[in-house]
């Protein structure tokens, strides 16, 4: 599976995140990828074009600030943290 | 002639469907198919019903031509008998409400909406995911399970939608994918599974 995903510290945290980029077309709930662990279940996924807006849209709220992380998910290799 | 469209029906729909020509006596009638496994059932269960069957395929699809024979003579069957690859592999998912189990309802839609995500990445698909009471909000009016049910569909998940429960939700006019059905087949499909997982 390719694309990019949101995780965070808590489902609360995600579940804002969710409602923060509700705007945003194709953003999808989806479980937190096996091989990214540290984080809770529930991520987002992004599609590329949505990513840098996703991405603004989080940064300009303080109360998350340290509470998420931003991966590329590439098929075959482990994600690589882009954000977080 | 009657003329069946079982495309896309997962085994061992086409099975039923042709069996329901023959119980009703059909001397002639065609099923078109879209995969090899299907074809062979049908002409297993021709065999078993005394009528002959001529196949035509072209591009993927295939016309299967059943004729009654002399000898026909229809008996019940059991619809799996004539699907020894699908066997075991057939089950149903059944949605009675909106969300994941009882608690925080945002919690429920956050899981049912990963639950959908997580079977269009998955190998083993249901034949089946049926809609009921509450549950018919998901496929009107939820966009991204919408999105995985096309996608189900599209690989030969058959969705059915109960249509009362549409009538009294008022959402008659919003279904966005599957079939309206009624108790009669989404009981149908829960017998013919070989499990049923309600969410």
């Amino acid at each position: 599976m390719t694309g990019f995903v949101l995780v965070f510290a808590s489902t609360h945290t995600a579940m804002t995140a969710q409602k923060l980029l509700s705007g945003l077309p194709g953003v999808a709930m989806m479980p937190t990828p096996r091989e990214i662990s540290a984080s809770c279940g529930l991520s987002l996924l992004v599609p590329q074009e949505r990513l840098e807006p996703a991405l603004d849209l989080l940064r300009s709220q303080a109360q998350l600030e340290g509470l998420w992380e931003a991966y590329h998910l590439v098929e075959g290799a482990s994600p690589k943290k882009i954000h977080g | 002639m009657v003329v069946i469209d079982a495309k896309g029906k997962a085994c061992p729909l086409p099975v039923i469907l042709a069996k329901k020509e023959i119980d009703k006596g059909e001397t002639q009638f065609e099923i078109q198919v879209d995969n090899p496994v299907a074809v062979q059932n049908l002409q297993r269960l021709a065999d078993s019903q005394g009528y002959q069957t001529e196949v035509e395929t072209k591009e993927g699809i295939s016309q299967l031509l059943f004729s009654k024979g002399d000898q026909a003579a229809p008996q019940p069957v059991d619809p799996q008998e004539f699907c020894p690859t699908c066997q075991g592999k057939n089950w149903a998912v059944f949605v009675g409400k909106a969300m994941v189990g009882e608690g925080d309802p945002e919690l429920g839609t956050a899981l049912i909406r990963m639950f959908f995500f997580t079977l269009t990445q998955s190998e083993d698909l249901p034949a089946y995911i049926l809609f009921m009471n509450q549950g018919v909000q998901l496929p009107t009016q939820d966009t991204q399970v919408i999105e995985h049910l096309k996608a189900l569909a599209e690989k030969g998940v058959e969705i059915l939608v109960c249509g009362t429960c549409l009538n009294f939700y008022n959402l008659t006019d919003q279904l966005k994918i599957g079939t309206v059905s009624n108790m009669y087949e989404i009981v149908e499909r829960m017998k013919l599974a070989d499990k049923v997982i309600t969410i």
